[in-house]
């Protein structure tokens, strides 16, 4: 699944472990998601939606539609 | 190449992880060493029904211990919990196929390996298990 995590981080100025606090999880974690190397489960994807005030499909997109 | 602040941040996030398992088990880890001595150095002097007690004292802190690990299990994010989950689903699945191996060579008459090693051999599987699925993600 392809997303948009680490150009919503940087915008902010936010590095992985900052980002990793805020959403309750380590910066491996943060780093897995934006690598496109592990894919969030709905509760971590709707907390990421949430904190950056989007949509889950605004960050999130399937490989192939 | 990652930058310093990037390696200073997964140094910082590595030795939070570590503590975060390690913690709730030093002081149940110590006890099973301290039950383990008496246990040992003791035993053979208690001839009454005490000795089952104190042959099974080191099992109370293992117990401490194993909740401690479930606790730090419950507390590790999903994709911490996923390796540690695809560490033991490795460690359990090589231990397995290695009996078997034994198994079948004991037809033979290779000697069969004592339990302590089987654990030890599982504990290092899931080690191997896990630094893959470090790997994986990283």
């Amino acid at each position: 699944m392809k997303n948009k995590l680490r150009e919503l981080r940087t915008v902010r100025g936010w590095s992985q472990a900052e980002l990793g606090e805020r959403l309750n999880v380590s910066r491996q974690t943060i780093n897995a998601l934006e690598k496109e190397k592990y894919d969030p489960s709905l509760p971590l994807a709707f907390k990421i939606a949430a904190l950056f005030e989007l949509r889950i499909e605004e960050i999130f997109e399937p490989d192939s539609k | 190449m990652p930058g310093a602040k990037e390696i200073k941040e997964m140094m910082i996030d590595r030795i939070k992880k570590r503590s975060k398992l390690v913690r709730p088990m030093m002081i149940p880890f110590i006890l099973y060493i301290g039950a383990l001595v008496i246990s040992v150095n003791y035993l053979d002097t208690i001839s009454t029904n005490w000795k089952y007690g104190i042959a099974l004292l080191p099992v109370v802190p293992a117990v401490w211990m194993a909740l401690g690990v479930i606790k730090a299990i419950n507390q590790l994010d999903e994709l911490e919990q996923k390796i540690m989950f695809e560490g033991a689903a490795f460690s359990l699945l090589t231990t397995t196929l290695g009996l078997m191996v034994f198994g079948f060579l004991k037809q033979v008459g290779v000697e069969q390996p004592s339990f302590p090693y089987i654990i030890i051999f599982m504990m290092f599987m899931w080690l191997i298990g896990k630094l893959r699925g470090n790997r994986k993600y990283r």
